[in-house]
């Protein structure tokens, strides 16, 4: 786990819109970990656009940060991460609906059933709920297990 | 003979219609949702057909002709109530 933080540097490149949103959350230091919840993108993709931001000079790694949050080690956990991710994304598609699917979510004990589970309940939603909802949690859930 | 046929097919599509429109609550949306809500105006429409034929025939004098309508009618209604069943098992695999 690494902390990272915007550095003084003005934004005069193009970034795209994932880019634009890791910068601007690290306005204030900020762990990987906590990004990826934030941002709602998986841990590698992450990794990749703070390579980029990091060569574009626009941000940079903070060592040692005074704030570090004390249940990161507990965050960095991928099946955790993937259970905040993907209540994110539920939370995202169906609004209040989301919160009856939690104690299901929490659960799961390893990353398969979390994947099996989540496309029974993409199907479950294409059937009895919506498929304009089901289409945008599929795409979200293959980006998740990718 | 015929009223009987009949009276069993009119008291089955009221209970078609009552399981068809208490589905809907369980399947708001989605591919099922959808073609459930056509299923029951079609539902709502056999029954208000089949009460029509029995009003309209009751005082008949049975014939062949009036026999094979009424059957009909009845395994209609009973091929809608199989349709709903299949509905009820394909839901509640989802729900488990």
């Amino acid at each position: 786990m690494q902390v990272y933080k915007q550095t003084a540097k003005a934004l005069d490149v193009l970034l795209s819109r994932e880019q634009r949103l890791v910068y601007s959350l690290c306005r204030e230091e900020i762990s990987d970990v906590v990004l990826a919840q934030r941002a709602n993108l998986p841990l590698d993709f992450l990794q990749s656009i703070l390579i980029h931001l990091l060569e574009q000079n626009l941000i940079e790694v903070v060592v040692g940060t005074p704030n570090a949050p004390t249940a990161e080690p507990k965050a960095t956990d991928p099946l955790a991460t993937t259970k905040a991710q993907l209540m994110a994304a539920l939370e995202a598609e169906l609004g209040e609906k989301a919160k009856k699917y939690q104690a299901e979510v929490e659960g799961k004990q390893s990353l398969s059933e979390l994947e099996e589970w989540s496309l029974k309940l993409v199907l479950k939603l294409r059937l009895t709920i919506s498929q304009k909802a089901a289409d945008a949690l599929e795409a979200r859930v293959k980006a998740l297990f990718k | 003979m015929i009223q009987v046929l009949l009276a069993i097919g009119v008291i089955l599509m009221l209970y078609n219609s009552y399981v068809g429109f208490g589905l809907k609550g369980k399947a708001p949306g989605g591919i099922i949702g959808e073609r459930l809500s056509q299923l029951n105006i079609f539902i709502a429409l056999f029954t208000l057909g089949y009460l029509a034929v029995g009003v309209l025939t009751w005082s008949y004098p049975p014939d062949t002709v009036l026999v094979i309508l009424s059957l009909i009618l009845l395994f209609g209604a009973i091929f809608v109530f199989l349709v709903l069943r299949l509905v009820q098992a394909v839901l509640a695999v989802l729900e488990g």
